[in-house]
């Protein structure tokens, strides 16, 4: 494995980031945080990043990507760029959630529990719970509970069972830390603003040691939630045995 | 030489990658559609449909490639859709042809869905100007003035409804599932028109069409039958109402044609698959002394296909028309206005 260039790009929230890395060595980074629409930044921030690296898309071997939770369209956007990339130059493609990649921030030497968050709104969260672990630090942290949404208070208890010291990252409303805060008391502290925002540098790096998607034309940005429309329609149906929802005619 | 357009199209719930030739020969143009999925909630739903797309898009490539039988290096170009439509969905094809032209360093080419439609005509017969254009969609209803091959003027245009929107509308209370078009052109052929329902704005001296008052005369007529237990021929229905949009897409466009002499007039869109539409406009040109040549679209390119969008991008190329990497989704791209229809307006 040598040589080994990787792009890797995050959009699933309001940052952008993307990286470009040869084997262990970052050759550039660009991460923004505006309210900007990532369909009009993305591409423009990949093409300036490739061409000051001097990395020709010819050059690139592999391409990653956070598959969410976040904003729908965000994550949709990156998801699309990075397989659509991926397939039209042959290149395998890896991704992890972008509560994986926030976990990620935190040195990994710090024993404790890091507990991602991402704000869903009305007091609702993506969470993952990580935890680094020495042998497998090559690809980041392990993951100790899997993502999921929910509101905030029920995340708590389960926290508080692990009975662990925790670290907070994700760019979260002081309500939800204060109401953290009065719930799990001294367990748990809080990560800087800047340690949540995404670092697509250290994705460039773990993406050598990630295991690629095994179809790229099925992958699909990890939702979470089901749409209204599809809950309310499958409370009284079911998808089985149902006509195949897209067919080429 | 030999110009290949690599076309996009996933503005609502189709999503479609063909692959033209010199905007005159489809090599390919695979549709992938998601009606079967919208059935389930009565209409679009635009979150599902976005996800529907992400899923099929690099497939969907892949295949059209593959069936026209052309790599990369053989692109001259690639076309996308990036309004009017939805904007979670037209992001989705707009990322990906934004993503294939970069990575095989292809000039972009953006494209009005609208120019798609109209284009879909072209495979009839190569265009002549100036032109007029009927356009008659899910989301449109409008008269479109070509003086020129990409000057595009609406001179007429719905003040409400689009009347693919209103046959999806009146299909819901015959029990239709949607898209209820098709169904209720078939039924309409089976009826008679036999309660006469309004045919609104059609004296007045304007290009512009309303819906509305239609849908609500043909909803309020079922409902006073149902709550007097009275059950109404579907089938007179239906043929009451096509009459009656029929009236009035006929009507205005020959009041525009008046005003507007062309050489050529296209009914395009996906109402354009009408049968009494198609039989009612051929009728009525031959009743004119020097009528315009007649060019609609075969069915299967009168709904959202990406070759429509690839024949308007052959012209787009043509006319120097580029995006760059920043290139977004315009969910309520229209053309202009001509002035006449701007002061009809107001
Ligand atoms: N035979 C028919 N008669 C009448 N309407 C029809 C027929 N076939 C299809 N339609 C209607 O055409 C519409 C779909 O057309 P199309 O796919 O072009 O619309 P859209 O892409 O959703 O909207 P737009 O093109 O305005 O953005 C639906 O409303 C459908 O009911
Ligand atoms: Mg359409």
């Amino acid at each position: 494995m040598t040589d080994l260039r990787v792009l890797a790009i995050d959009t699933a929230n309001q940052p952008l980031s993307a990286a470009v890395s040869e084997d262990d060595t970052v050759l550039g980074t660009v991460t923004l945080n505006m309210r900007r629409t990532h369909s009009q930044t993305l591409l423009p921030v990949i093409s300036d990043l490739l061409e000051r690296t001097a990395t020709p898309v010819e050059k690139l071997e592999r391409v990653a990507v956070t598959s969410g939770p976040g904003s729908y369209t965000g994550v949709r956007i990156g998801v699309t760029t990075a397989k659509t990339l991926a397939w039209t130059l042959g290149l395998p493609l890896v991704a992890t959630t972008s509560l994986h990649l926030l976990a990620g921030n935190i040195a990994a030497d710090d024993p404790r529990l890091i507990i991602s968050l991402i704000d869903a709104r009305h007091e609702n969260v993506y969470a993952g719970v990580y935890q680094w672990v020495p042998e497998t630090a090559a690809s980041g942290p392990q993951n100790v509970l899997l993502p999921h949404h929910t509101p905030l208070a029920e995340l708590l208890p389960g926290i508080a069972a692990l009975q662990q010291p925790a670290i907070v990252v994700g760019t979260i409303p002081v309500a939800y830390q204060e109401h953290m805060r009065s719930v799990l008391g001294s367990q748990v502290s809080f990560a800087d603003s800047l340690t949540a925002l995404p670092s697509t540098a250290r994705l460039a790096l773990w993406a050598p040691a990630m295991t690629p998607v095994a179809d790229i034309h099925n992958f699909v940005p990890t939702y979470y939630r089901q749409t209204q429309a599809e809950l309310e329609w499958r409370q009284y149906h079911d998808d089985a045995g149902h006509a195949p929802y897209v067919e080429e005619v | 030489m030999r110009e290949l357009i690599l076309a996009f199209e996933s503005s609502c719930d189709e999503t479609s990658v063909a692959v033209v030739e010199n905007g005159t020969t489809i090599l390919s143009n695979i549709i992938a559609t998601q009606i079967n999925s919208h059935k389930r909630f009565g209409g679009v739903v635009p979150e599902v449909a976005s996800r529907h797309h992400v899923q099929q898009i690099t497939r969907c490539t892949e295949e059209a490639m593959t069936q026209a039988g052309v790599t990369y290096a053989d692109l001259t170009a690639v076309a996308v859709t990036y309004g009017p439509g939805l904007v979670g969905a037209l992001l989705i094809g707009v990322t990906a042809a934004k993503t294939i032209a970069f990575a095989h360093h292809l000039p972009l080419i953006p494209v009005n869905h609208m120019a798609g439609h109209t284009y879909a005509a072209s495979y009839v017969a190569p265009f002549q100007f100036p032109l007029l254009a009927l356009l008659v969609s899910g989301g449109h209803t409008e008269l479109v003035y070509m003086a020129s091959r990409y000057d595009f003027q609406i001179i007429g245009d719905t003040r409400d409804d689009a009347v693919g929107e209103a046959y999806d509308k009146i299909g819901r209370v015959l029990g239709i599932s949607y898209p209820a078009g098709k169904p209720v052109d078939e039924l309409a052929h089976q009826g008679h028109d036999t309660f006469h329902f309004p045919r609104a704005m059609l004296e007045e001296d304007n290009l512009d069409f309303s819906f509305s008052g239609l849908k609500s005369a043909f909803i309020n007529t079922v409902h006073h039958a149902d709550q007097l237990g009275e059950t109404l021929s579907k089938a007179d229905l239906a043929t009451s109402f096509q009459d009656a949009v029929l009236d009035i897409l006929v009507g205005k466009t020959l009041r525009a044609l008046k005003t507007h002499p062309v050489h050529q007039l296209v009914i395009a869109g996906g109402v354009a698959a009408n049968q009494g539409l198609r039989a009612r406009m051929h009728d009525a040109l031959a009743t004119l002394s020097d009528p315009p040549q007649l060019l609609i679209p075969p069915l299967r390119l009168c709904g959202d296909n990406a070759a429509m969008i690839g024949a308007a991008a052959h012209v787009a190329y043509a006319e120097g028309i580029r995006a760059d990497w920043t290139l977004n989704a315009d969910p309520s791209l229209s053309f202009p206005y001509s002035r006449e229809a701007l002061a009809a307006i107001k």
